[in-house]
């Protein structure tokens, strides 16, 4: 396979590099398979079923649809990188345990992300607001109903 | 009415928390994606392009030539039964004869990068997998 390059990628405030890969390489599969951080999801690789999200200089973005060598230079945070350093669980992560809101458990990693994403834009959302913003994220398993129960749960926490 | 005494809670109606919360929140729970094995290799479907279609014939030579590529398998690879289901065995793991519906696999390709096998499947470049189906 030819257009092998190397370069550098901020992930979860680590410096990590990637060495000879492929050009044309998608930032998902990089973090999977070249980084070790397969807690971004697989599912449509589309950029429809928002399992990969990522936040890129604190947007949100869906990893499978950035090319990985352009986001060189910019700070990256995975799922990996939400739960605090001790070994507990997030505030949000926490209300999706505690709520019932993950059950296969494949769309959670992405929904944990735009929740973060969310809550850090908006800490008091309305209901619509907050199915606007995990509207990107597809759930086959929940509902949504045990998902907007963690969301508001994880809020009113933050609001105590 | 009696009460029964010294029961111990967290049995039956106690509202459990979920064993595999913790590892599926931190995306730390290994679904079938995530498992590795030394020397895996990245598999691509040809798919049928119609609904239903005679297939006159399925060209791998060139894909099994492609820099990259470890195997094309078709039908003819199926060892025994070619056909697999629990009550009715009748689905084909590949169509060999005719494609049924838009979508149905007739090849797979394994390569040692995704892109390579999709390459290869899609028949652009230097890696070519013909499969000449035709509307019925």
């Amino acid at each position: 396979m030819s257009d092998l390059i190397t370069y550098a990628l901020k992930v979860n405030g680590r410096e990590r590099e990637v060495v000879g890969a492929w050009l044309g390489e998608n930032l998902l599969y990089v973090l999977r398979e070249r980084l070790g951080l397969p807690g971004s999801k697989n599912a449509c690789e589309q950029g429809e079923c928002g399992s990969c999200s990522v936040l890129i200089d604190g947007t949100l973005e869906c990893a499978c649809m950035v090319l990985a060598g352009s986001a060189a230079g910019h700070d990256i945070v995975t799922v990996e990188g939400l739960s605090p350093d001790d070994g507990e669980l997030s505030d949000v992560q926490e209300a999706f345990v505690a709520e019932g809101a993950v059950q296969c458990g494949f769309c959670t990693p992405g929904l944990i992300v735009s929740v973060h994403d969310l809550l850090s834009r908006n800490p008091d959302p309305s209901d619509l607001e907050v199915r606007e913003a995990i509207s990107g994220n597809l759930c086959r398993c929940t509902g949504y109903g045990r998902v907007l129960a963690a969301v508001r749960a994880a809020q009113e926490t933050r609001q105590r | 009415m009696t009460t029964a005494t010294g029961i111990r809670r967290g049995r039956l109606g106690e509202s459990a928390r979920r064993p595999d919360g913790g590892p599926k929140v931190r995306g730390q729970f290994a679904f079938s994606s995530d498992l590795f094995a030394e020397g895996m290799l990245w598999g691509h479907l040809v798919r049928s392009p119609h609904a239903a279609a005679t297939i006159r014939g399925v060209d791998i030579s060139e894909a099994t030539k492609a820099s990259g590529v470890h195997a094309v398998l078709t039908a003819d690879d199926v060892p025994g039964r070619k056909t697999f289901g629990l009550d009715y065995p009748d689905q084909p793991v590949f169509a060999w004869d005719v494609a049924r519906y838009m979508g149905e696999p007739i090849a797979a390709v394994a390569a040692d990068h995704p892109d390579t096998a999709r390459r290869a499947a899609a028949g652009s470049s230097s890696a070519r997998l013909r499969s000449a189906t035709s509307r019925m």
